[in-house]
């Protein structure tokens, strides 16, 4: 039932961009009298859209880079904030191919909270896991309680036999050593670390780190670190018990995923998602670098961690699954300028590494912006697809704010965050409907800030919401394919 | 004794157990100091070497290198470049003064402004550098602990510049050595590392290590859990004495640790400890000295089944010797009350012979009572001799042709004189009247015993009924007194040899072997002789085997 949907949602979701591009195209062709630009910028599109599918059949797939303002035309003789998306599109994995290799780690936390129905689950998914690795991909598996132990060290996924027996043996018991279970994991990933591989550390927690490092920016240190050798760590939050900022910390400075596993039964049905991503993979070694003409300032990027120094804006992305769209959001302040102006604000450069064809290839784009005195202009020329992604994300930093507040005891003022996110996002809703531009992310986003904002003063479902609010912040700065979505909607 | 003096030697070899291991393992925290310092020294040299790469880079793209370097180098937080004036060029100043980017500036320039000093040949135009920036270090100092290495190694370098003459024309290897490249600061979760580098111009760049990563690379370096030697645990621990990695066996409390030892620099203020469990080292200390062990608790066993052994026998031998004193002085006694009565008759019998008119009545009623006591006194001595020859005497050759009533009224003839005196009235229901082959002397002994009994121990009761019955080819002699019987619970005992109900002195006299005597004689006949439950005095009853007698016998035998 999750899993189904999990699938229509991701479905709708695909849909959704299509149903965006083609009446907004049949638009522009009845309006291009009076708007020549939005014809050209259409145009170029159409051109794009023709070389893109002459490529596919010709050429090896290639990501696609997509780079919009959300305001490409500002209002004149005002500095104003902007906001500038980058969308990168996984190309689907062609069907002759084979995909590429992965090299795992599966991280388990084996202490004495796991007893019982949890870790046979947990052994349950891994094996489950262990039976979807192809011969020639890598597989560790760690378990740590009060100590840590190499339980199997980094190899090839064909001794399959000894790797099942070894998970069939774990037994549950002691403390919790996570950031030495993770640092062990790592360890065995990169002993077979290469550019061939899909490298990941998937860790398994239902508690709260108590022996070794164990603060959040401490794992989120690790995070990114290991994401500098593009190992990604997903991690797998069980039940009501784990510290969630920990395990959201880990997770979003490696380019990894989170999910709030409330029902150990799920577990496999999440492993299998996890899997699925995993086993996507169709680039990796992203560098993608954002340039601002000296006048724009850069602010921040939203929902990501972003290396912002001077106007050069770097943005680490560690994987790209098959047909993933993962955009950021970047927040720029542009300076006033006189009506009629049309200058540069940005150029954007992409590398990354094409899993299909073993290749570094590169992507380039530009973006401009305008000046018009005239509001409605402004207001015609929004991209809606921009400013309905960066209203989405505005609201995951808005909740993160809310889990603050409510942390520092300020209840009511948390409230009234989410409750403002809930009628931001349900106006945009509106908006992005008059434009038949479908985001189920803004409905979901829109329903959790209201379900929260009522539930929010309650003390006995803190501990669940809050794991309900880190999973939904972290899935959508992350923009992760899976989660335990379906919950957000409760 | 022999328990305190084990106690001792096992305490002895326990500490002297403790003190090798706490050596051994000494010796093995050593190793490991020795392997993690290998880590760091080569962090340190891929950091170097990484900083300032062989291929010399024109000035200006130095920051780009550097930049590039902090962003794709796992183990690189931040990269600071800091010209020989003390400036801080890389990275730029951050737009803002909040924020936290603006925090870690403040940072950088901080640990810019306390690294490690350089040797002489440039540190002369490094001089002034404290003087440049005064203002930095007054707007730095908020919670900081100076780290005690800083200022060591600052101590360090002055002696050095004493004792080296300046040196102009310094070479770009002496350059760059620098006393210690290392820095140890205290920022966010603790201790954090800084590698500085000493460039050819006099300025430096440092290298803050991403400090998640090194304590990552820590942990991955050493064991793990290895199920087979399960022998202690050790911990690495950081300054605050929290543990930060350990490995070996888990269920060890890690409190007091059995060797500990510093890390070497730059990660001096942390420690390995190695820890081994009291029961742990008292399991060891035990399966190395178990022989000894073994001997002493074998030892002890024998020597506590020997006292066992002991006591029991001579409790056994004890009750045995008192029963036989008993015995002897209650035979003895049995025997004299008949001799006394003998040596009174007799001397009454004399007296009545040598007075002036002899009365002869009397004097053959004096002769009969010495002729039953004398009776009385050989069923004593046979009895006690019969019991002591052996129990069971097959006497089926007495087997004769007897009326059993008879029998009965001979006996209780017999014992009519005693019974008077004691006041006894005797019933009788005699129902056996016919003659029969029977052991007759085993019925007579048996009777005999058992109304003696009665006159002993039952007088209170005043009476005794004793009755007969021929059944088939059983005879039942039942003997009831009325005096205070005898508790259930003793109905088997008061057969056994020497057990008598009371024993005190005070207690009617009695060899305590009657009964088993009596008991004894029914036996060899095949038949029995039981305590039967009544509801007041005790109530024996004796079954014996008969045989039908012929006439002819009855003839003879009258």
């Amino acid at each position: 039932m999750h899993n189904l949907l999990q699938y229509t949602l991701s479905q709708f979701r695909a849909a959704g961009w299509c149903l965006a591009a083609v009446p907004g195209f049949q638009e522009e062709l009845i309006m291009m009298s009076h708007y020549s630009f939005r014809f050209y910028l259409a145009m170029i599109a159409f051109v794009g859209i023709m070389l893109g599918s002459h490529s596919q059949s010709v050429r090896a797939e290639q990501i696609k880079l997509d780079a919009a303002l959300a305001k490409p035309t500002m209002l004149a003789g005002e500095k104003g904030l902007n906001y500038l998306k980058v969308k990168l599109t996984g190309f689907d994995l062609p069907k002759a191919s084979v995909r590429p290799p992965v090299n795992i780690a599966i991280v388990m936390d084996r202490s004495g909270s796991m007893k019982g129905e949890k870790i046979q689950q947990a052994k349950r998914a891994a094996l489950a896991a262990i039976d979807r690795l192809r011969d020639d991909d890598i597989v560790s598996v760690v378990t740590y309680d009060t100590n840590v132990r190499v339980l199997v060290p980094a190899t090839k996924a064909s001794d399959r036999d000894a790797i099942r027996q070894a998970i069939e043996g774990i037994q549950a018991d002691g403390n919790t050593a996570l950031f030495a279970g993770v640092a062990k994991g790592a360890s065995e990933v990169r002993k077979f670390l290469d550019d061939k591989h899909v490298n990941r550390i998937i860790l398994l927690s239902d508690g709260l780190a108590n022996v070794g490092p164990s603060s959040p920016s401490e794992l989120e240190q690790l995070g990114l670190s290991l994401l500098k050798e593009k190992i990604s760590v997903s991690t797998l939050g069980l039940g009501n018990g784990y510290n969630e900022d920990l395990m959201t910390s880990l997770a979003a400075a490696s380019s990894g995923n989170h999910v709030f596993i409330e029902n150990a039964d799920n577990l496999v049905g999440v492993f299998n998602n996890e899997f699925d991503d995993l086993l996507s993979v169709v680039a990796s070694e992203f560098d993608i670098q954002i340039t601002l003409t000296s006048t724009v300032r850069p602010v921040r990027c939203l929902g990501n961690k972003a290396d912002i120094q001077g106007q050069v804006v770097r943005i680490p992305l560690a994987q790209l699954y098959a047909r993933q769209e993962r955009y950021f959001i970047l927040e720029v302040e542009v300076p006033a300028r006189e009506t009629g102006v049309e200058s540069t604000l940005a150029d954007i450069r992409v590398q990354y590494r094409n899993m299909n064809t073993h290749t570094t290839d590169q992507l380039a784009s530009k973006i401009a912006v305008r000046y018009s005195d005239k509001p409605e202009r402004v207001e015609s020329d929004v991209d809606v697809e921009a400013k309905v992604l960066a209203a989405v994300q505005i609201a995951a930093e808005r909740n993160r704010e809310a889990t603050a507040l409510r942390d520092a005891g300020k209840v009511d003022e948390a409230k009234m965050l989410l409750l403002k996110n809930a009628s931001d996002l349900d106006s945009i809703a509106g908006f992005s409907r008059k434009y038949n531009f479908v985001c189920p992310d803004v409905e979901l986003g829109c329903t959790l800030n209201k379900v929260q904002s009522e539930e929010i003063a309650d003390e006995s479902k803190w501990l669940r919401n809050r794991k309900v609010q880190r999973e939904y912040q972290n899935a959508t700065s992350q923009q992760q394919s899976y989660g335990e979505s379906g919950k957000r909607g409760k | 004794m022999l328990g305190w003096i084990s106690f001792g030697l096992i305490r002895s070899e326990e500490l002297n157990a403790k003190r090798q291991f706490s050596t051994l393992a000494e010796g093995r925290l050593l190793e490991i100091i020795r392997s993690i310092d290998d880590i760091m020294s080569s962090q340190l040299r891929n950091i170097q070497q990484k900083m300032e790469p062989d291929s010399r880079l024109p000035e200006a793209s130095f920051p780009e290198h550097l930049m590039s370097l902090e962003r794709s180098d796992p183990h690189v937080r931040r990269i600071m470049w800091v010209s020989a004036r003390g400036q801080l060029l890389y990275p730029p100043s951050p737009s803002s003064n909040t924020g936290n980017e603006y925090l870690i500036y403040n940072e950088l320039s901080l640990m810019a402004r306390q690294r490690p000093p350089v040797p002489i040949a440039i540190r002369r135009p490094l001089a002034s550098r404290e003087l440049a920036y005064p203002n930095i270090s007054r707007l730095q100092s908020t919670q900081r602990s100076v780290s005690p290495s800083d200022s060591k190694s600052q101590a360090d370098s002055q002696t050095q510049q004493t004792s080296l003459p300046p040196s102009a024309t310094a070479t770009e290897q002496e350059a760059s050595s620098l006393d210690s490249p290392w820095q140890v600061s205290y920022f966010d979760e603790g201790l954090q590392l800084v590698v500085w580098n000493v460039r050819t111009d006099g300025s430096a760049t440092g290298c803050w290590l991403e400090r998640a990563r090194w304590i990552a690379d820590l942990v991955a370096n050493l064991p793990d859990v290895d199920p087979s030697t399960s022998d202690g645990a050790t911990a690495l621990v950081d300054a605050n004495s929290t543990v930060v990695y350990r490995w070996g066996s888990r269920s060890i409390a890690t409190d007091v640790p059995l060797a500990e030892a510093s890390l070497k620099e730059p990660l001096a203020a942390w420690r390995l400890r190695y820890f081994l469990p009291e029961s742990r080292s008292a399991t060891s200390t035990w399966l190395r000295f178990w022989p000894w062990t073994l001997a002493i608790s074998t030892l002890a066993l024998a020597l506590l089944t020997l006292g066992l052994y002991v006591t029991v026998a001579t409790t056994q031998q004890l009750r045995l010797a008192n029963q036989r004193v008993s015995f002897v002085g209650q035979v003895s006694h049995e025997l004299r009350t008949p001799l006394t009565n003998i040596r009174l008759y007799a001397e009454m019998a004399s007296r009545d012979l040598t007075s002036a008119e002899p009365a002869v009545h009397r004097i053959a009623e004096r002769l009969n009572v010495i002729d039953s006591e004398s009776k009385r006194l050989s069923r004593l001595i046979s009895g006690v001799l019969e019991f002591m020859q052996g129990k069971s005497k097959e006497t089926s050759s007495a087997w004769r042709s007897v009326v059993p009533d008879e029998i009965v009224h001979q006996v209780l003839t017999q014992c009519a004189i005693s019974l008077d005196r004691s006041g006894i009235s005797v019933a009788k229901e005699l129902n056996a009247n016919r003659p029969v082959e029977m052991d007759s002397d085993s019925l007579e002994q048996i009777l005999i015993n058992l109304i003696s009994n009665v006159e002993k121990y039952a007088a209170s009761g005043k009476s005794v009924h004793v009755s007969t019955a021929i059944d088939g080819d059983i005879l039942t002699l039942d003997v009831e007194d009325a005096g205070p019987g005898i508790p259930q619970r003793y109905s088997k005992r008061v057969f056994q040899p020497f057990f008598r109900l009371d024993d005190a002195n005070t207690s009617p006299s009695g060899t305590g072997l009657g009964l088993t005597i009596a008991r004894n004689a029914a036996k060899s006949q095949g038949g029995s002789l039981e305590l039967v439950p009544s509801k007041c005095g005790a109530h024996f009853r004796l079954q014996m085997r008969i045989r039908q007698s012929i006439v002819l016998n009855k003839k003879d035998e009258s």
